[in-house]
């Protein structure tokens, strides 16, 4: 197992659409390893996507659990080639990115998903989940299509009122 | 050398005020490394953190400011910072939480409130507040904060002095961090 460079914004990669998972082979298992790795070493980290390791395939990692207010926890999730086919309703939150330091910003997300998608052996899975999981999943999601969250702030602190 | 300083300008909101005052900035080579701004009922405020590749430049500015005044009708003020102080700010590690107070008006409450805050060593890193329903026979005061609560204070202890002080001022006060999603 290591722990994998993380690309930092503006490297290309996190710019760049990701290729479809083909191969469930222990080449795939292995990266997952060290992607998981990669994610708990930074602290307060609850998502990786491959391609913030310069890997451009559809894989990411969420792991809500040691977020003790997060009410919706599946543990540690490994999805490829995931799909969201629900969404239901819109709240905003904090998000921050370990390829953006030092932002965080506050982001319109689906506050109810149902996603689809494989594990790592190639069986198909599928996750319904709400809240701050659901922010997770959405947030890795979009890293897989070259999206950012910075493409998504609505307002980097508090904007309740309207101007 | 590299100098920085702080801009900020108050006044009328007019269309077209940031354009012509980062027109300023462009035009003397100067960098705009961040910057706030907001409106309140008509008024117009911006506070700028500028960098200037070289001590000279910055002379110009206050030419320039005054100028600015002069068209706009607003009010600058201008300060260098030494870059030491961007760069060595201790920075206390910290939580980021938001407080929300909602309850009829009356005068204090802002007062109380922040002074409560500044002796728990809470830090106020923005501020909203309104008046809604003005005219009404009863207005309603709201407060929206954004705290940096420094990881060592006791969280328990700072919800129920903040509930004690929310009793006394019949408001209703709510303290919650900020749960920030990383990945
Ligand atoms: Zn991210």
């Amino acid at each position: 197992m290591a722990v994998l460079d993380v690309r930092i914004y503006p490297d290309p990669v996190l710019r760049s659409i990701c290729a479809t998972v083909t191969e469930f082979d222990n080449r795939l298992r292995t990266f997952a390893q060290n992607l998981e790795e990669t994610m708990y070493s930074f602290p307060g980290c609850v998502g990786i996507a491959a391609p913030q390791t310069g890997e451009l395939i559809r894989l990411f990692l969420v792991d809500v659990s040691r977020r003790k207010k997060a009410k919706f926890n599946h543990g540690l999730m490994a999805l490829v080639n995931p799909v969201i086919l629900e969404k239901e309703g819109e709240s905003v939150s904090r998000e921050g990115c370990l390829s953006v330091p030092e932002f965080t910003g506050n982001v319109s997300r689906a506050t109810r998903i149902f996603i689809e998608g494989q594990d790592l052996n190639g069986e198909p899975i599928a996750v319904q989940t709400e809240g701050f999981e659901a922010v997770a999943f959405q947030h890795e999601m979009d890293h897989l299509d070259g999206i950012i969250f910075l493409d998504r702030v609505r307002s980097s602190g508090t904007d309740i009122f309207r101007r | 050398m590299e100098a920085k300083a702080v801009l900020t300008a108050v006044g009328k909101d007019q269309t077209g005020i940031v354009a012509a005052v980062s027109g300023v900035l462009y035009e003397l080579g100067c960098n705009l490394e961040g910057s706030s701004m907001t409106l309140l009922q008509g008024e117009f405020a911006i506070i700028l953190i500028l960098s200037f590749p070289e001590r000279d430049v910055m002379k110009k500015m206050q030419g320039r400011i005054n100028k600015l005044e002069k068209e706009w009708g607003l009010l600058f003020s201008f300060r260098e910072v030494p870059v030491e102080d961007f760069e060595s700010t201790p920075k206390t590690e910290s939580n980021p939480y938001t407080l929300n107070v909602v309850g009829v008006d009356h005068s204090g409450i802002v007062h109380r409130i922040t002074v409560l805050l500044a002796d728990l060593k809470v830090n106020i890193t923005n501020v909203n507040t309104r008046l809604i329903g003005e005219g009404r026979q009863v207005p309603v005061y709201v407060m929206f904060l954004e705290l940096d609560v420094p990881v060592i204070a006791d969280e328990s202890e700072i919800q129920s002095e903040l509930r004690k002080l929310a009793d006394e001022l019949r408001v209703d006060i709510t303290f919650a961090p900020v749960d920030v999603f990383k990945g």
